[in-house]
């Protein structure tokens, strides 16, 4: 029983907050004191049964209904649109100031979305796995939808805010006019599993306000690496409508509860709507009546998640966005083929280390991309292979993380293992006496040449590419490479240098998270010297990608520079448009008797006399001279005539000719079945025999 | 002039070019031969750089071959192949040829090379490719590369057969498909077996298996062993212990043979595109023998 | 030139890769190998008296290509062959995965001397004819035993040589040219007078008050090296047995390079059979040379880089007044 008394209390506080209902209101109708009520909520005490059976009926339940810990059904009366009214002083915000605060695109929402969840990362034995749907609905599931996501009771404010000159107003009006030339929508539903998921109380300090309530709040769990304030304003940037659904299982319990926690949230500039003034964000959620009626997230049922398109495919901790009306803020990607293509780049880009695994150890991510159209699959759920998109990297990173880098180059997949210095300097305010040196590890591996060869990517604890750059000056002769390092936790120490060199990095990062230099919080942070011991170290893994790749010895050229290019021996090119006739095309069959059947087209130089050739019928041999045979016969076909002695004479001024004609077979070297022959044409008037 | 030398020596390309004056292919002046050993680098001590067992090997050929001279070929390819113990990178050094020709037996390149006065050329002349040249053409080189290319292992009767017909030392030396031993043993057998009986039947076949090496891949038809390098090495180490028969046929390196199914895989095929080759001037003579 | 063959052969991709190299079983530095160039270099100067070099190869075949045409059996091979030392080795390659296949090629030091060429090919039964050749790789590899660096030379070779000096035999005649060309043997040689007074200052100066001369200079010793190049390449054709053919190597180039120019209307097959016509006649040979003097002078950058100089003498001089 006692267990049950555990549950009853909270289950009650649930229903009486999803009423609206005060500890009062209850104790007047059960005629018991608020006292007992609060007892009862806070689980020192147990009503009895005919108490819990009139609870239930006043809060219109199922007999039963508490020990099953039935809620209060979601109803349009308990779920709707709560729209921030403007402020008294008419100050307007014309469009989400975070949203727009950096460009953005498919791309950086995946990155930014994505290094989110790796931050979030619940079990850090198990890798975080996101997941990227995308989904264009129409008709009746466009209908079921829209229903569910109350859209008629956003219309006149998408009406109103599209009337903007700004450009969400310009975007909304696309998103409105596609919507209805089109009549679909296209969703983009972004999940993640084995993440914290928004947990936490639904105003004050939790990760469920940070993404919910505030745009530019950061908090985050661990080692963050990207910014969760910019990150999560790209979700409701990549939306035509500014608006984006929110469903999560938690990884710690709220209100007693983990899953099916939702809520939305509409990001619109300043409006009028039927005389009333609007700030701009809005939310879809119940009325707290403990906060005047303000909006909070709601426990759901299985259907509105389903009809939400909001469903997830585990139970693992974790949160599914749905962007509603997803494009590509940069225009580039405009159909789910290539929006899939778009965010499996992005992915396979930002994150391939993440996703490399050694043989004994898990990769810190998992993502995958898949498309569909009202239910049907359009592009399969693609798995993102790291070794696919980035190979020689990708082999880097595992051959490190399996122990096996080698230390001179002498295979095409080889990976090289160096170091690199990193001095890291004494704090400002802790007065820690001496600088630390770190070794930075660098991964040096051959690279076909259409990866864009000879660069370098640098990154630390996160795994997230900081720094990538061509190695220039790369000595005379060294193969094309791919060259990663590894600094900081990413070495895989657990040493106090390679924590110290983390926090030294993390503060030489910009905001874009895509470089290490100095920035202010570095010189705020750091003793004296702390940028030129940054500017040290970059020099220091340039000099040392030289070194590794250096070819043993450098060939001695004698030849002066101003002679070089005049004593070229190589092949010249052949000319485009050479200044004799050519062969343009030939194509032929076997014959019944073994005679070849060839038609040839003729590109001819303009000339004002008429050119004469000869056609040419020549055995290709393994080696030395090419055998000839003569034809049997020559047929002008366009452009000219066959002469008596099998000659060609081509129509003064033509440009092209086109003939026909039959080799000997008795001159014929060996059967025709065996043998390659080549088709060309001579000016000459006979061989030289 | 100078004592003859007792081994053999570099002579470079251009030296050579330099010393085959007219006069001097037409044998109406003598060869410089102190501006050649000037000319030279030398070679190590070694028995098989010796001059002398060379030397002996071509007064006995001149000596042994007053008819034809084109039957000196036969006889002297094996033994000189079998004396002058070299790896086929050493004899791809034009620099030794150039020597041997030029210094140690310019006499025999005269007696066996020697043209016919032409109308063009009315004095006869020695063709300079014969002192300094391709290995198909060199006087010497060609020698030892037919046995080195024909023979069979260790068993040079293909070579004898090979060297018996000028055609071919003369085409099918040069043909790159030779180099696959299982086509060139299979090609000597056509010879051997009475399928070629001329020049002309000879030159036909070459040019059809050298044709139909561009579609047929032959040694994915016939899978040759690889030969022992190191069997190869013994046979030249073996050189201090050995003396080359005059009479009997020397033995030659033993480094494996082709493989006989191979070859036997071979012979039809060839025999089929020689059948089927139409074979310039074979019909007329047909036509003409019947 | 059109080819032709009578059965359907591979259209797609046939790529040949060297992945590693080892000396008597000890991997050779990766970058001894190049990749863009298509090249082994297989000198080292600590491991002089190595025996066998043994290459992994890799050969990519268009996967859905060859499995849904008309070939069965396929097969691939790495040939390695070296025309001076007569040496063709074939190793069969093994089928790793589709489209994929690998194998060994070994390279045995006393059996080679200089550049042996690496070559793929794709082999299968057509229409029951067994051992087709239906694709070769795209390109060529160059295993360089004499090379330390994987580049290939695509210049003639130059050498600085004091012409005075006693050890120099042959250049002894030509101590008080600037410079001479050797035209014989494997690979043409530009000797440049190290003792002709101030000729290394000047070409290998990098001032910019020297570069009109200079580059001057440069054209003109240019201009002689392919002229002279030309004339014995033109000696290398052999038109006696059968048409002229190509003469290969070094004299093949330096005619491919300059017959375009000598003959501009003429197809490279047609421009050889006339130089070879010349030659065997004897007729033509003055206006042989003036049309020679024209592409070498092309080749040179001659008009380029003497009309610079004169501007720059020119301007001097007014600068003197």
């Amino acid at each position: 029983m006692s267990e049950e008394i555990k549950e009853f209390g909270p289950w009650l506080g649930r229903q009486l907050r999803r009423k609206g209902m005060s500890q009062v209101e209850l104790a007047n109708e059960l005629d018991v004191t608020r006292a007992a009520v609060s007892a009862w909520i806070t689980g020192r005490a147990e009503p009895r049964m005919e108490k819990i059976k009139e609870i239930e009926r006043i809060l219109g339940l199922a007999s039963g209904a508490s020990m099953t810990g039935t809620d209060i059904p979601d109803s349009s009366g308990n779920v709707e649109w709560h729209h921030r009214l403007a402020y008294a002083d008419g100050g307007r915000e014309l469009g989400n100031a975070a949203a727009f605060a950096f460009d953005s695109d498919l791309a950086v929402l995946a990155r930014e979305a994505t290094q989110n969840s790796l931050d979030e990362r619940f079990d850090s034995s198990r890798p975080v796995r996101v997941r990227y749907v995308l989904h264009e609905i129409t008709g009746e599931r466009l209908h079921r939808f829209f229903n569910a996501v109350r859209w008629n009771d956003l219309q006149p404010h998408f009406e109103a805010a599209a009337d903007g000159r700004q450009k969400v107003g310009r975007v909304l009006r696309n998103g409105l006019r596609e919507l209805k030339e089109a009549g679909g929508l296209l969703l983009l539903r972004v999940d993640d599993y084995n993440a914290s998921g928004l947990t936490g109380p639904e105003y004050d300090d939790g990760k469920f306000a940070a993404v919910v309530r505030r745009q530019l709040d950061s908090r985050k769990s661990g080692t963050a690496g990207g910014s969760y304030g910019l990150g999560k304003a790209t979700l409701w940037a990549a939306s035509q409508f500014g608006l984006v659904m929110m469903h999560s299982t938690l990884s710690e319990p709220f209100e007693e509860r983990r899953e099916r926690r939702l809520i939305g949230r509409l990001d619109l500039p300043w409006r009028e709507v039927e005389g009333r003034q609007y700030a701009g964000p809005a939310w879809l959620g119940e009325a707290d009546p403990r906060r005047d009626g303000a909006p909070r997230s709601w426990w759901a049922d299985e259907r509105t998640i389903n009809d939400l398109y909001l469903t997830r495919g585990s139970g693992d901790p974790g949160t599914s966005f749905l962007i509603v009306g997803v494009h590509d803020p940069a225009g580039e990607a405009t159909d789910l083929e290539s929006m899939h293509t778009v965010l499996v780049r992005s992915l396979a880009e930002s994150f391939w280390a993440c996703m490399v695994s050694g043989r004994d150890s898990a990769p810190m991510l998992e993502a995958s991309v898949e498309a569909l159209r009202d239910g049907r699959t359009v592009v399969a759920e693609e798995r993102v292979d790291p070794h696919r998109y980035e190979p020689a990297r990708s082999r880097a990173v595992r051959a490190f993380l399996d122990g096996e880098t080698v230390t001179e180059m002498t295979d095409a997949e080889g990976v090289v293992s160096a170091t690199v210095p990193l001095t890291v300097p004494p704090l400002k305010e802790v007065g820690r006496p001496d600088a630390v040196v770190h070794q930075a590890i660098l991964l040096v591996t051959p690279a076909s040449d259409d990866e864009g060869p000879n660069r370098l990517v640098c990154m630390r604890g996160s795994h997230m590419v900081v720094v990538e750059r061509p190695v220039s000056d790369v000595p005379l002769g060294s193969p094309p490479f791919q060259a990663v390092l590894l600094a900081g936790q990413a070495t895989g120490s657990k040493a106090e240098d390679a924590e110290l060199a983390e926090n030294f990095l993390r503060t030489a990062e910009p905001p874009e998270h895509n470089d290490w230099k100095q920035t202010d919080d570095l010189t705020a942070t750091y003793a004296r010297g702390a940028a030129s011991r940054i500017r040290e170290f970059r020099r220091a893994m340039l000099d040392q990608v030289r070194a590794v790749v250096k070819p043993p010895e450098v060939k001695v050229d004698e030849t002066p520079p101003s002679l070089r290019d005049l004593l070229r021996l190589d092949p010249p090119s052949t000319p485009r448009s050479p200044g004799f006739p050519t062969v343009k095309s030939a194509t032929g069959t076997l014959d019944t008797d073994g005679a070849w059947r060839v038609r040839v087209e003729v590109r001819l130089p303009e000339r004002e006399d008429p050119w004469s050739v000869r056609p040419i019928l020549r055995f290709a041999t393994r080696s030395g001279p090419r055998p000839q045979a003569g034809w049997a016969e020559v047929t002008a076909e366009s452009n000219c005539e066959v002469t008596d002695d099998n000659r060609l004479l081509f129509t003064a001024g033509a440009r092209t000719a086109a003939f026909s004609c039959v080799s000997d077979v008795a001159e014929h070297p060996v059967a025709a079945d065996m043998s390659v022959i080549e088709v060309d044409l001579a000016q000459a008037k006979d061989e030289i025999r | 002039m100078s004592t003859a030398p007792e081994r053999l020596a570099l002579l470079p390309d251009e030296a050579s070019a330099r010393f085959l004056t007219t006069p001097v292919l037409q044998d109406r002046e003598p060869l410089p031969v102190a501006a050649i050993d000037q000319a030279c680098e030398a070679l190590p001590h070694e028995l098989r750089w010796s001059a002398e067992p060379i030397r002996e090997l071509v007064d006995e050929a001149m000596k042994r071959f007053d008819g034809p001279r084109t039957e000196a070929d036969a006889w002297l390819s094996t033994r000189l192949h079998s004396t002058l113990r070299i790896t086929r990178g050493e004899a791809a050094d034009n620099r030794m040829w150039n020597h041997l020709a030029l210094r140690i037996a310019p006499d025999y390149v005269f007696w066996r090379h020697m043209g016919r006065a032409t109308k063009t050329q009315p004095i006869p002349t020695v063709n300079r490719s014969r002192f300094s040249g391709a290995f198909y053409s060199h006087a010497f080189a060609r020698l030892w590369w037919a046995a080195e290319l024909f023979r069979d292992g260790y068993d040079y009767a293909p070579v004898v057969l090979a060297c018996e017909n000028q055609d071919v030392l003369n085409t099918v030396l040069r043909l790159e498909v030779i180099l696959h031993r299982p086509t060139a043993q299979a090609m000597l057998k056509l010879l051997a077996d009475g399928t070629l009986r001329t020049g002309r039947d000879v030159n036909a076949l070459a040019q059809a298996v050298n044709t139909a090496g561009t579609t047929l891949f032959f040694e994915a038809l016939a899978p040759d062993a690889e030969p022992d390098p190191d069997a190869y090495l013994a046979w030249i180490e073996a050189l201090d212990s050995t003396l080359v028969p005059l009479d009997g046929m020397p033995d030659g390196p033993d480094d494996g043979r082709a493989p006989l199914g191979a070859v036997n895989t071979l012979v039809p095929i060839f025999k089929r595109l020689f059948a089927e080759a139409p074979v310039r001037g074979k019909e007329q003579k047909e036509a003409k023998d019947s | 030139m059109k080819r032709l063959t009578p059965y359907p052969v591979l259209v797609g991709d046939v790529s040949l890769e060297v992945r590693e190299a080892r000396l008597d079983d000890i991997s050779l530095p990766f970058a001894m190998i190049s990749v863009p160039q298509r090249m082994v270099a297989l000198h080292q100067v600590e491991r002089e008296r190595w025996e066998t070099a043994r290459l992994s190869v890799r050969l990519r075949t268009p996967r859905q290509e060859l499995a849904s045409g008309p070939w069965r059996d396929e097969g691939c091979y790495a040939v390695l062959s070296e025309r001076r030392t007569n040496v063709r080795t074939t190793a069969r390659l093994h089928q790793e995965e589709p489209g994929i296949w690998t194998g060994d090629v070994v390279v045995h030091r006393d059996r080679h001397v200089g550049r042996v060429q690496l070559t793929g090919h794709v082999v299968a039964t057509v229409d029951g004819t067994a051992g087709r050749q239906i694709g070769t790789a795209d390109e060529t590899w160059t295993i360089d035993l004499k090379a330390r660096t994987p580049v290939k030379s695509t210049t003639i070779r130059t050498v600085w040589a004091d012409f005075g000096d006693e050890g120099n035999a042959r250049l002894r005649p030509f101590s008080a040219d600037p410079w001479t060309v050797e035209s014989v043997g494997e690979e043409p040689v530009l000797y440049l007078n190290k003792g002709f007074e101030g000729l290394s200052t000047m070409l290998e100066s990098s001032r910019s008050v020297d570069r009109a001369a200079r580059d001057a200079v440069s054209a003109q010793i240019a201009q002689d090296v392919w002229t002279s190049l030309f004339n014995s390449a033109v000696y290398a054709i052999d038109f006696e047995s059968g048409p002229p053919d190509w003469p290969g190597g070094w004299q093949e180039s330096v005619l491919k390079r300059l017959l375009s120019d000598v003959f501009p209307d003429r197809s490279p097959d047609d421009a050889l059979a006339e130089l070879a016509n010349r030659r065997r006649t004897g007729d033509g040979g003055s206006d042989l040379q003036t049309r020679l003097l024209h592409a070498a002078a092309k080749q040179a950058r001659l008009p380029r880089n003497l009309g610079a100089f004169i501007r720059t003498v020119r301007r001097s001089g007014q600068e003197n007044e």
